[in-house]
Parts: C-alpha cells; structure tokens; sequence
C-alpha cells in the first residue's frame, strides 16, 4: 500500500491529471457506481465480469485507456460515450475500480505504462461476403450450413472448418457443395450396436472401451448419440450424404462461396461465372 | 397422536376452503396428483408452483428443520431440483448434474459436461431441467440440449442449438415438456431473432422452430423496419407452460431490441413482449396478446405464464395469467387469447396510466433521445425469473414486486450484426421514492390484493405454494421462510448461509413431505442490493451453494424416519 502511495504521490507529479490513492469509502462507491453504470443492463456483470460484454477482470489496462474508454466510448462498439454523463470525481472513482479488478497488473501503480498493443481489427468482409454469412449462419435455414459445419471455428461441430477452403477455387468449392464426398479422409462412418439392442449409424466421433460416440445425419440437425458398455459392437458402415440447397439461387451461392473464401486475404468476390461448368 | 392432529387441520383447510369458495371451484390446470413428486420445473405443466402436500402445514411449520443439505462446490444456485420416485435431480451452475436420494441427500450419480470458454457467465447457467422417459433434458451453458440417462448419468443424446460464440445466445432458463416433445427457448439480451424450438424427447430428432420475430411474408412481419427484424430480439429467457387437452405451449416472449430506443423500429415488433401460443404437433401461433407494443423499456413478458381453471356454474373456464416486468398482470382466455382482466401487481407504475379495456397501456411512455426520464418499474422489472405461485387452494396469486425505479434514456444505435448487444439507450436504477418491496397474494380475476408482506430488500427467489397453507420463499439475506398463505405472516425461517434465489420445491419420500430450498444468490436483480441498498448490503453473506432439505422432525407416523 505504501509503495502504490509513494508511486501515486510521483505519477501526481508527473502526470498532473493522476489523481490520489483512493480510500477504501471511495472505492466502494466507486463499485457502487460501476455496478449501477456498468454492470446494470447486462454489459459487464457483476464485478466487471459474467455478462454480455468484454471481461473487465485481470486486463492489461492502463489507467488512461480506462479513463479514455469510459469518457468516449468505443467507436464500432456498444460502449457508450460517459463524458456528459458523469462527473470528473465519479469518473476517477470508476477508473480506480475498474483497475481494481485487475490486481496483477502493474499499470495500476504506473510504475510501467506499457502501451496497450491496438486490437487487430479483421479485414471486413465485403457486402457480397457478409451476405453469404447470413446464409452460413442462418439458423431458420432447415438445413443450414453452420448446424454442421463451423468457418473460422465459428459453427457446428461435426463436419469440417471451411476456413482451410478458402484458397480452394470457386469452382471446387461448388462441387463440394452439390457433391460432398461424405465422409472425408478425417471422418469414419460406423454402425454401432449395444448389448441391449440398441442400433445406430453415423459419422464416429469417440470410441474408447467404456463408449462410443457418433452423429446420427438421418435428420438435421445431426443427433449426437452416445452408447456405453464393454460389449458393443462397431462396423464399418456407409451412409447416403447430400447437401440440401434447396431455396437458394445461384446468386446466394456465390455470396456463400464469397464467404468461404474470405479467409484467404487475396480473396475477392465471387460471381455465378466463377464456378458455372465449363 | 400426531397423524389425527394433522389430519383434523387439513379437514379444517378444506373446510374453510369451501367456505370461502362457495361458488367457484378452483383447480389446477392438470389432473389433480398426488404430488410425491416435483418431476417438472413448476411442479405442473400449468406453471402454478403448487404442491398438493399438507403434511407441513401452518400450524406445524415452525417445527420444520433440517433433513440434509447438499453443497455443490460451486458458486451460487438458482436451480429448481425436480424429484421423481425418491431420486432428485439437481443443476449447478457450471452443467454439473447431480442425482440424489431425496430423502437423505447421499450422492447417486454426477455428471459434468465442461463449460468452454466465452459462454455467459452467471446470467448463462440454467436454472431448470426438465424430464421424462426415464431422460434429463439439459439446456447447457454451452447452448446445446443434452438428453441423459436418469438412472446412470450417462449422455444419450446431444444436439447444438446453435453455436452460443455466433449467437451470444444460449437456452432458456428451462426447458419443459410438452408431450413428447421437450421444449426450449433461446436467452440473451442481444441483436437477435428469437424463437422457441422443439425435439423429440426419446431421439433429439429436431420437430419444429417458432420464430417470435416473423419473416418478410408472414402476417407481422410489416410491423419491423426491414433492416431490423432479424436482429429484433424478443428473447425467450424463462420456462413456459403447456396445456395437454389443448396441445398448446404457452411461452413469455422478451423485449425487442435495440432494447431502450424504440424510434429505431417503428411499429408495433411482433410478438415481443407478447405471450404466445403455439400449436405443439406443429409449431405453429395459435393466437398472441402483446402486451407492450413498440417497447422502449425493456417490459418482457417473459414470465411464466400461469394456467387456472375455474369452474363457474359447471362450466370450466380456461384462463392464462401473465405477468409482465411492467408492473402489470394480465388475465386472458388461453383458448383465444382474449384479453379477460388486466391489474398492476407492483405499487410504483409510473410508465402507464393504466390498462384500457382491451388490455392496452394508457399513455404509454417512451424513452426519449439523450433525455433522462425516471421509469417506474425499472428494466429489471417489478420482478423477473422469480416466478409467483397460484394455490387452487386459496385461490389466490402470489407474486414479488422490487419497487426499483430507473433513469431511462434513449441513445443512438449503432450498427449492429447478431450477437451484438444492442441496448440503444441507458439506465440508472434507483429505488423507488415512495414505495418499498414486498410480496403479495391477490385474487387473480381481479386483482384485488389480500395481504402485503413488505420484504424489505427485493425477494429475488421465486415463491411456492402448498396444500398446507403456506408460501415458501427464500431473501438475499439468506433465510429461507414460510408465510402464511391466507395473511402472509410469517411463521417460520431458517438462515441457510447465502442469499436465496432458487426455487423452493416440495415432495414426499415414505410418507413424509420435504421442502427444499437452494441457496447461493444469483441473477441479475441481485446485482440491485449493493448499489441501492448499500447499508443493508454489508449484511448479505458471501454466495455459496448449497441445497436444504426441510422435514418435520420425524416421528412414528410421519413416515419412514432416517
């Protein structure tokens, strides 16, 4: 305590708007107030943390990004803008808070301000690539894609990631959406049958000797069924695959196939041409 | 001795039930059970939080103590156990499942599913688990259904619901059944589309999907500006209700979103803040009342919808109360969905000047840009997920209001893809002026209050009544309580160590009836008592986990004593 006095005493010093250590009352207030401000309406929990927005716990933050953060905002961010709302008092109360949360971080005591490293911002994705997103990510689809499979890890769990695509041309990608090999290399398709009679096919996921773990593709989306005992047994099995595109143009599939390439930072947009067949 | 004791009281329960009721037959939505068991998140399908066992009663309440306890190692519980056949099945917050024996507490079974980084964090745990054919059904954290062997923990079956890191979503506080089908909605307070899906309880086979926001070309879908409705909200947080004569499902739908600036989506946003009713072979809306059109304060109509019956004359008359975080609760004929009776539940409603007659808001006030206005209640509502409790036996409706105000402001939004929050506005919640929290019974066909329980500090936990003429519920303070149904007095409490926000359940095993109540705060109203209560909130103990069973100390003749 006394050694974050003696650095708050020199960072006074040095940097005028640093103001004092703040006393137990006014940190509580200063929870009081995050709690009302910060954590009401779900943004950042109790306590900085649990709830929709980012964390506030052990951060790496400066005392001056906090105070930044909180007076203007987060631009393409929820994070509102507080400067017309609060007080320069409550203001300090908030930022000694909110590095309160973070007790190992040692920009607290501004003994080392490390500069924040700026938050790699993703290449946008063009307006034909975040139209094929919607499709990928549309939940009310019977059969949409990310009930399977996942891009950039960000989708269901059973088929592939469709980001290692992304180099691939759009006419393969094409071909693998109208004829998907099922399962590929990576995948087995098994028949599994218990003690107990119980039956079922499907792409395996897990086998060990207590159990044995497969999707079931017979409806979508795919069931993952699990089956335990000493005694069962497993076969080698095949299983009808297809992809159901029903309900979309060739226009969508280009904003899709757009999309699936847009891992690839050399990709650009897609048209029906691309992958029309010769 | 004790047996004739008990019985002469409930012969005198009954007695004064039909004097008081001398015209209207009151019952339960379901055929009447014996209610050994608790094998549902509101005990019933009809969401009336109601045990038919008087064994503990008002007059020997006081003597109820402990039978066991059950701490989880976790950090908070705000889970409703459910017991079928002396086994309970209780839900940590972390998807840790436990199977106990009901009536010592000894471990059966556990089963852990791990929680993957990036989920919701306390307001993501699941409160409720649902059952049947001998499965768990599970909504975890992760945002998958999860079907499991009752008798041996093991998963039978697992499906995503969708990825929760795309859809910052996950499920809704319970699932319930409906048939054979398990039901479940879809939580977050986030740019979203709504909806309400359905499985098949033996296979996880997928049945149907109700969206709550409908798509460009179905009837409603002309109420949304068409850049928004997809990203329009209208969460299903809680638990609904199903009436198996009807085949209906009765589900709460949440506010739409941006939440608090309503300018934004001119229109009345279809079916956010409406309750709901939906066919439940097929999926489809069988009828919808909202009850806040164009919302700009957050008023979900997420709670529970109840399901009474009341026989006037022979005639059976299916009713559905609703209450809504505004401060108002709705009477509808849940055949029709036609508005019957609206009556406010909480005391500070500053929003609305009343309800028409159709059940409308009266002068409804809207948030303003950038101009602070205090908004009685607040978003967190008169109350939230703390469900009430309708007792066939008095006839009466039990229900909590936090008197918690707010200065509510609209802000310009963002632009927004899915999963964003999407708040569009900004709130300062403050105690309300001239009210105080309290929980009350009211005559629900008309409002009329019975009894008011001032509570001191809002009581987060839900209420559940029984035969024996009690209420039981639990404060932040930690003491789990029993009121008097008939005048809310309070005859009996217990300090269980950390503030209560589950549900109280209660069952019987041998003969002898228990009441369980979790305890270890958790939800978002309880992040209300450290800002606006702060004197009283150095007293509110530090959250742990842990379930008390309560019996009456046993005795030949109060069941097999352990």
């Amino acid at each position: 305590m006394r050694t974050k006095l003696l650095l708050a005493a020199l960072a006074a010093l040095i940097a005028p708007q640093i103001h004092a250590a703040p006393s137990g009352a006014e940190m509580m207030q200063g929870g009081n107030l995050f709690a009302i401000t910060c954590s009401s309406s779900f943004c950042h929990g109790d306590g900085g943390v649990g709830a929709r927005g980012p964390s506030l716990r052990n951060r790496n933050f400066t005392p001056d990004f906090v105070r930044n953060t909180v007076s203007n905002g987060r631009s393409g961010t929820p994070m509102p803008a507080f400067k017309d709302s609060i007080s320069q008092a409550e203001l300090n109360m908030l930022v000694d808070y909110v590095m309160s949360l973070s007790p190992n971080n040692h920009n607290q005591d501004m003994a080392a301000v490390a500069p924040v490293p700026p938050t790699p911002v993703p290449t946008p994705l063009s307006a034909k690539a975040q139209a094929g997103s919607a499709i990928f990510y549309d939940a009310s689809r019977p059969a949409g894609c990310a009930l399977c499979h996942s891009y950039k890890e960000q989708g269901g769990p059973i088929g592939p990631d469709l980001a290692g695509i992304a180099r691939r041309s759009p006419r393969d990608i094409y071909q693998g959406m109208v004829k998907p090999t099922v399962p590929n290399a990576d995948y087995t398709v098994v028949s599994v049958a218990t003690e107990d009679g119980k039956t079922a096919t499907g792409l395996l996921k897990q086998k060990t000797d207590a159990i044995v773990q497969l999707y079931d593709l017979s409806s979508v989306p795919p069931v993952l069924r699990s089956f335990y005992g000493a005694k069962m047994g497993v076969a080698p099995a095949t299983m009808p695959y297809a992809h159901d595109l029903s309900g979309l143009s060739q226009d969508d599939l280009a904003a899709l196939i757009t999309f699936l390439k847009s891992a690839d930072p050399a990709s650009k947009d897609v048209t029906p041409q691309d992958f029309a067949q010769p | 001795m004790i047996r004739h004791k008990l019985a002469k009281t409930a012969r005198a329960w009954a007695g004064m039930g039909a004097f008081l009721l001398p015209c209207l037959w009151l019952t339960g939505a379901q055929a009447a059970t014996t209610g050994a068991d608790w094998p549902s998140f509101f005990g019933d399908s009809g969401a009336q939080s109601y045990s038919p066992l008087d064994q503990v009663n008002a007059g020997n309440v006081k003597n109820l103590s402990v039978a066991w306890a059950f701490s989880t190692g976790e950090n908070g519980l705000g889970a409703t156990p459910l017991v079928e056949g002396g086994i309970m099945y209780l839900l940590a917050p972390n998807n840790h499942l436990f199977a106990l024996d009901a009536a010592t507490g000894k471990q059966i079974w556990a089963s852990t599913r791990e929680v993957p980084s990036g989920t919701l964090g306390g307001v993501g745990s699941s409160t409720g688990i649902a059952m049947a054919f001998g499965l768990i059904f599970e909504g975890t954290r992760d945002n998958h259904l999860v079907a499991v062997d009752a008798k041996t923990g093991h998963d039978v079956w697992d499906i995503q619901i969708e990825d929760y890191r795309q859809c910052k979503c996950t499920t809704s506080f319970t699932p319930i059944m409906a048939g054979d089908k398990v039901i479940v909605g879809a939580r977050g307070d986030i740019a979203h589309r709504g909806y309400i899906s359905a499985y098949d309880a033996k296979t996880g086979k997928f049945a149907w999907r109700f969206y709550v926001i409908p798509a460009p070309g179905e009837p409603g879908n002309d109420s949304w500006p068409k850049e928004i409705w997809n990203l329009g909200g209208g969460s299903t947080w809680y638990g609904g209700s199903y009436d198996p004569e009807l085949n209906l499902v009765y589900w709460g739908v949440g506010n739409p979103q941006p939440m608090l600036n309503a300018g934004a989506r001119p229109g009345s946003n279809l079916y956010t803040d409406s309750v709901v009713a939906i066919d439940a072979a097929t999926g489809t809306l069988k009828w919808y009342f909202q009850e806040n059109p164009n919302d700009s304060l957050d008023y979900d109509s997420a709670p529970e919808p109840t399901l009474i019956d009341i026989n006037r004359g022979g005639k059976v008359e299916k009713l559905l109360l609703h209450a809504n975080k505004s401060g108002y609760s709705y009477l509808l004929d849940r055949t029709t969905g036609k508005f019957i009776a609206g009556w406010p539940h909480a005391d500070k409603i500053t929003w609305a000047k009343g309800l028409d007659k159709d059940g409308h808001p009266i002068d409804a006030a809207k948030t303003e840009l950038n101009v602070e206005k205090l908004i009685c209640p607040s978003l967190y509502g008169s109350r939230a997920g703390n469900h009430s409790t309708y007792s066939p036996k008095t006839g009466w409706w039990y229900s909590t209001s936090f008197e918690v105000c707010a200065y509510t402001k609209a802000m310009p939004i963002m632009a927004a893809k899915e999963g964003d929050m999407f708040m569009g506005g900004f709130i300062r919640p403050v105690r309300s002026p001239d009210t105080k929290p309290f929980i009350a019974a009211f005559d629900p066909l008309t409002g009329k209050r019975q009894w008011t329980y001032p509570t001191g500090l809002p009581n987060v936990s839900p209420l559940t009544s029984t035969a024996g003429g009690l209420v039981f519920g639990g404060d932040v303070f930690g003491n789990a309580f029993a009121l008097d149904a008939k005048t809310g007095k309070k005859l009996w409490s217990f300090s269980t160590g950390s503030g209560i926000s589950g549900s109280p359940i209660s069952y019987s095993v041998g003969g002898r009836q228990y009441v369980a109540i979790p305890s270890g705060l958790q939800g978002a109203p309880a992040t209300l008592i450290a800002p606006l209560w702060p004197e009283e909130a150095k007293s509110v103990p530090p959250v742990g986990s842990t379930l008390f069973v309560f019996a009456l100390p046993a005795t030949k003749g109060a069941g097999d004593a352990h």
